[in-house]
C-alpha cells in the first residue's frame, strides 16, 4: 500500500542527490555565472566514486570523487576566464563529455560499459528503528550517504548565507566593479564558487552511486537539469531553491510511486514530472511578469 | 539567466573550422593509440575506411544531412538570442510522426505519402517547440529550461509510443512497422543510404545565409539576438522574434527526425535520435552560427560518428570515443583567446624566464 509516508520517504531519497547540486549551482549563479554542467558533474562524481572506492574503499572514494568534480568544475571556470570561452558552451561540452568518458573508462577499468557493481559499496541504512515513528518517521531509515549529501548541501547553504564568502560571491555577481575597488578579485571568487559547485555535485554523484552500491550509465537521469530549474524557480534564493528542490523531489516520488499503483505506462509517468515542471516554470515566470507590471 | 550570444556570425569561421578539424584529427589519433590494443587498425578505420569506398562516403554524407538540419535550427535560435536545448525531443517526435504517417498512408501514392510524412515531422517538431515558445512569448520564461524539460518529457513519451502501442510485434527490434518502400526517400546511389536530404539541406542553409545577410528580416533577427530592446526601439517586431525562431528551429529538428525515419532507418526506432540535438549544438558552434558553414561542420561531426563506428567494428576502440571527441572539440572551439591575450601570456612567460637567464648568464 502506497501511503503519504511512503511518498515522503521516497521524496527524501530523490532530494538527497539533488539538493547539493542545486545549492552548489546557486553559489555559481550568485557569483555571476550559472554552472550549466551540473548534470555532467553529478555523473562524473558517481563514476569516480565507484572507480575510486573499488580500489581505495568508500570513504577515500567519496573524497576522491569530491576532489575530481571540484577540479573539473574549477577547470571549467578557468577555461571560461583564461581562454575567454563561453561558460555555457563549456558546460554543454562537459555534459556531453561526462557520460562518454565514463563509458570509455568503465570499459577500460571494469571491462564493461554497462552497470558496474562493486560489492560492499552500498551505503548502509541508519536509524531504521525510528522510521516507524509517527509523522517524522520518513526522515529516518535512509542510507548514510543520503544524510551526508544533505549535510554537504547544508554546509554550503550556511556558507552562502552567513559567511564572508557568501557575501563576496553575491557581490561578485551583482557588482564586480565594487568588489574590485574593495581589493577583491571577482574572477577568483567565481572560481571558488565553481569549486564549491563541483564539490556539491561530487557529493550528489557519490550519494547516488552509494545508495545503489553501483555505477549505472546515465544514472544522473536529469537530476542536474532539475537542480538548475530549482535554482531558477526558487528565485535564485537559498530558501527558494531548497523549497523548489523539495517540490521536485516530491513530484518525482509521486511519479515513481504511481508506477506501482497505476496501469499507466512507466514512461508516461516518468515524463509527467518534467512536463509539470515546464508548466510550473512558465506559470512562475508569468506570475513574476505580472508582478513586475 | 539572461545571456548575450557571442557565437553569432562575426566569429572567424575559417579558424573555428580549422581548429575543429585539427582537434578532431589529433584526438581521434590519440584515442586510437591510447584506447585500442590494435592502434593501426583503429587509426585506419577512423581515418581511411569512411573514405575508402563510395558507399561508405555517401552514407556518411547522408548522416550529415539530418544533423545539418538540426544545426541550422540551432543557428536560427542562437542568432535570435534563445538557448533552446530541446532539439533531441523535437527530432525524436518528428521521426515518430513521420513514421506514423508513412506507415498509415498506404492508400496515397508514394511521393505524396513521403511529402506528407516529411510535413508531419515538420509539424511535430514545431509543436514540441511551441510550449517553450509560448512560455517565452507570453511569460518571458527561460527557453533553456522549458525547452529541455519539454524535450525530456517528449523523449519518454515517444519511447513509450514506439515500444508499446506502435511497436511492430513481428520484429525483435524495438521499432515501428517498416515504412513502405514507395513512401521512403529515394536512394540516389545504392547500396549507400544517400538520399536527397544532404543536398536539400545545403540549399536550405544557403537560403538561411541569404536571409541573415541580405534581408531586413534577417537583420532584425540578428539585432534581436544581440539586443532585443534596441531591436524594439528600431521598430522591429520583437514579439514575433520572441517565439517564431524557437518554433522554426523545432520544425527543422522535426524535419531532421522525419528524414532519418524516411531515409536510412526506414521507420522509427526506439532511441534513434541518439544525441543528435546535442551534436547539432556542437556543429552550430563549429560553424560559428553561420548557416553557410553548417553543412561542413555537420560533415565533420558525421565523419567522427562514422569513423568511430568503423573503429568500434574493426578494432576494439570503445564505442563512445566519437562522442567524447565531439565534446572536447566543442570545448576547444569555444575557447578563443584574443591575439592580445596570447601576446600578454607570452610576455608573462618570457618575463618569468628572464631572471633564470640572467642567473644562468652570471
Amino acid at each position: 500500500m502506497y501511503t503519504v509516508s511512503n511518498a515522503a520517504f521516497d521524496a527524501l531519497v530523490f532530494l538527497a542527490p539533488m539538493l547539493p547540486a542545486a545549492v552548489g549551482g546557486l553559489a555559481t549563479e550568485l557569483a555571476g555565472t550559472l554552472n550549466i554542467a551540473l548534470e555532467g558533474l553529478i555523473l562524473t562524481g558517481a563514476f569516480v566514486y565507484v572507480a575510486a572506492a573499488s580500489v581505495a574503499g568508500p570513504i577515500a572514494g567519496a573524497f576522491i570523487a569530491l576532489a575530481v568534480t571540484a577540479a573539473v568544475s574549477y577547470g571549467m571556470d578557468g577555461i571560461s576566464r583564461k581562454a575567454k570561452a563561453d561558460s555555457f558552451v563549456v558546460g554543454l561540452g562537459i555534459n556531453m563529455l561526462a557520460p562518454a568518458l565514463a563509458s570509455i573508462l568503465s570499459q577500460v577499468f571494469f571491462g564493461t560499459k554497462g552497470v558496474v557493481v562493486v560489492p560492499g559499496l552500498q551505503s548502509s541504512r541508519v536509524l531504521e528503528s525510528l522510521s516507524s515513528t509517527s509523522f517524522v518517521g520518513p526522515v529516518f531509515g535512509h542510507r548514510l550517504s543520503d544524510y551526508l549529501a544533505i549535510l554537504v548541501a547544508m554546509v554550503i547553504g550556511v556558507a552562502l548565507a552567513y559567511t564572508p564568502f557568501g557575501l563576496r560571491a553575491r557581490a561578485a555577481g551583482q557588482n564586480p566593479e565594487a568588489l574590485r575597488m574593495a581589493g577583491l578579485d571577482a574572477g577568483r571568487l567565481r572560481g571558488i564558487a565553481f569549486l564549491v559547485s563541483g564539490v556539491a555535485c561530487g557529493a550528489s554523484g557519490a550519494a547516488l552511486a552509494a545508495s545503489l552500491g553501483a555505477y549505472v550509465p546515465n544514472m544522473s537521469a536529469g537530476r542536474g537539469w532539475i537542480a538548475l530549474v530549482a535554482i531558477y524557480l526558487g528565485g535564485k534564493d537559498l530558501v527558494g531553491t531548497v523549497v523548489a528542490s523539495a517540490f521536485f523531489a516530491l513530484l518525482l516520488s509521486v511519479a515513481s510511486g504511481a508506477q506501482s499503483l497505476s496501469v499507466a505506462p512507466p514512461e508516461l509517468l516518468m515524463a509527467l514530472p518534467y512536463f509539470v515542471t515546464a508548466i510550473v516554470v512558465i506559470a512562475g515566470s508569468y506570475g513574476a511578469l505580472r508582478r513586475r507590471h | 539567466m539572461m545571456r548575450s550570444i557571442k557565437d553569432t556570425g562575426d566569429s572567424g569561421v575559417g579558424i573555428r573550422m580549422a581548429a575543429a578539424v585539427v582537434t578532431s584529427v589529433m584526438l581521434a589519433a590519440i584515442a586510437a593509440v591510447a584506447l585500442s590494443r590494435q592502434p593501426l587498425i583503429a587509426l585506419r578505420a577512423f581515418f581511411l575506411v569512411p573514405f575508402l569506398s563510395a558507399s561508405s562516403f555517401l552514407s556518411m554524407l547522408e548522416l550529415s544531412g539530418p544533423l545539418a538540419l538540426c544545426a541550422l535550427g540551432v543557428v536560427v535560435t542562437f542568432r535570435a538570442g534563445h538557448y533552446s536545448l530541446g532539439g533531441e525531443g523535437q527530432a525524436y517526435a518528428g521521426a515518430l510522426a513521420a513514421a506514423m504517417v508513412g506507415t498509415s498512408a498506404t492508400s496515397i501514392a508514394g511521393p505524396s505519402a513521403m511529402l506528407l510524412s516529411l510535413g508531419a515531422g515538420l509539424v511535430a517538431g514545431g509543436l514540441v517547440a511551441a510550449l517553450p515558445a509560448a512560455g517565452k512569448r507570453f511569460a518571458n520564461a527561460d527557453v533553456l529550461l522549458t525547452s529541455i524539460l519539454v524535450s525530456q518529457s517528449v523523449v519518454f513519451a515517444v519511447d513509450w509510443a514506439i515500444a508499446d502501442p506502435l511497436r511492430d510485434p513481428t520484429g525483435n527490434l524495438v521499432a515501428m512497422r517498416s515504412i513502405p518502400a514507395a513512401s521512403l526517400l529515394h536512394r540516389l546511389a545504392p547500396p549507400s543510404t544517400l538520399t536527397i536530404i544532404p543536398f536539400a539541406t545545403v540549399v536550405l542553409c544557403l537560403i538561411a545565409a541569404f536571409y541573415f545577410e541580405h534581408t531586413r528580416s534577417g537583420a532584425a533577427h540578428d539585432l534581436y539576438g544581440r539586443n532585443h530592446q534596441f531591436a524594439g526601439l528600431q521598430g522591429f517586431n520583437t514579439r514575433r522574434l520572441s517565439w517564431l525562431p524557437i518554433v522554426v528551429a523545432g520544425s527543422l529538428h522535426g524535419l531532421a527526425g522525419a528524414a532519418m525515419a524516411l531515409g536510412a532507418r526506414g521507420t522509427a526506432i526506439r532511441g534513434m535520435s541518439g544525441g543528435i540535438g546535442w551534436s547539432a549544438i556542437g556543429a552550430a558552434l563549429v560553424a560559428g552560427s553561420r548557416p553557410s558553414a553548417v553543412p561542413l561542420a555537420a560533415l565533420l561531426f558525421s565523419w567522427l560518428d562514422s569513423g568511430s563506428r568503423q573503429a568500434v567494428v574493426l578494432s576494439d576502440l570503445p564505442p563512445d570515443a566519437g562522442l567524447a571527441i565531439k565534446a572536447i572539440v566543442i570545448i576547444v572551439i569555444s575557447a578563443r583567446p584574443t591575439m592580445a591575450g596570447v601576446r600578454s601570456a607570452c610576455a608573462r612567460a618570457m618575463s618569468r624566464l628572464r631572471p633564470g637567464r640572467r642567473q644562468a648568464g652570471q
